[in-house]
């Protein structure tokens, strides 16, 4: 039978010879080494200027540059606050943090959807963060593609809103996962949705171990709380700081 | 899609690795937690390699699930002519 078409007409003369068989090299390499090499060296560089970090992660629109305002002047009364803005398009964001009063560099992705270590490794040398200071990446909003890139920050807060529904941390296991810590942000809305909290935080369970924390922008549930977590984050900034 | 930075990071590591050969033939693991859709990781693949001694390789994806191997991406290994 025909090989290419299964017609039962023998093989066409004229095909092509089977190539040569290559030589096989294994090579056992990890994809994102080079991103978790990178991601490696901005943790290290962090740790050693006695800096905590944290990357903020959530979906467009779930409150995370509304709340890191509502945070800064809360956190400012400890030490600097520098923020990592990560947007496909727009300084909009910098913009706003800035007149909330952390310095902030945009970084603009294009057509990327996350940031990755070697542009907060940029981002780091140009911020020159002091001692004593507490550095927030912002990543794209996104709740797939940033779950995979190590940036090097000490910790991972994931942020996600109650109008976006109690299963979010089902539907994006790997983001709720890697957090260490969940801000479940718009409780003021609660009294005009149909958001079970406690199914939410079963959930976050059912994923991962993160801890979880209520928190509105608008009315300050939960902002002392998350501040307070924010600067223990590392213990670096803490060590510095005594 | 994430995928794109995947793909050019997988045709850097055969690239350098086939020194100059021509690759025809790479494989991946891909483990069931480390978000990758291998149909978008092929395509992407494809664009990543046009042009590079890598342009004619086919990709294959391998899921792997077992437990401690979830979050993995490894290139595992290639043939080269």
């Amino acid at each position: 039978m025909c090989g290419t078409c299964g017609c039962g007409e023998a093989e066409p003369s004229g095909a092509p010879e089977p190539e040569a068989p290559g030589r096989t090299v294994r090579l056992e390499e990890a994809i994102l080494g080079r991103n978790d090499a990178l991601a490696a060296e901005n943790r290290r560089r962090l740790a050693e200027a006695g800096v905590a970090s944290v990357d903020l992660l959530g979906s467009p629109g779930a409150g995370k540059t509304t709340l890191l305002c509502r945070l800064i002047p809360e956190l400012a009364a400890a030490g600097p606050i520098l923020v990592v803005e990560g947007d496909q398009a727009t300084d909009g964001d910098a913009r706003r943090v800035r007149k909330a009063g952390a310095r902030a560099i945009q970084v603009n992705t294009g057509s990327g959807c996350h940031l990755d270590a070697a542009m907060v490794a940029g981002a780091l040398d140009r911020l020159d963060p002091p001692p004593g200071s507490l550095v927030v990446i912002e990543n794209v909003g996104n709740l797939i593609c940033p779950a995979m890139f190590d940036l090097g920050a000490a910790a991972r807060v994931v942020v996600a809103s109650t109008p976006e529904g109690e299963e979010k941390p089902l539907k994006y296991p790997h983001a709720f996962r890697s957090a260490d810590l969940v801000l479940l942000a718009k409780v003021d809305l609660l009294p005009h949705l149909r958001f079970d909290v406690a199914r939410f935080e079963e959930n976050v369970r059912a994923v991962g171990s993160a801890e979880v924390i209520r928190v509105s922008a608008l009315d300050g549930t939960g902002v002392t709380e998350v501040a307070r977590w924010l600067l223990t984050v590392g213990g670096e900034r803490v060590d510095a700081r005594a | 899609m994430h995928e794109l930075g995947l793909a050019r990071e997988i045709v850097r590591i055969v690239t350098r690795a086939a020194a100059g050969a021509r690759v025809v033939r790479v494989v991946v693991r891909v483990g069931a937690w480390s978000c990758v859709e291998p149909t978008a990781l092929g395509l992407c693949f494809d664009l990543a390699a046009a042009g590079t001694p890598a342009a004619e390789a086919s990709l294959e994806v391998k899921r792997t699930e077992a437990p401690s191997r979830l979050d993995e991406l490894v290139v595992e290994e290639m043939e080269v002519v």
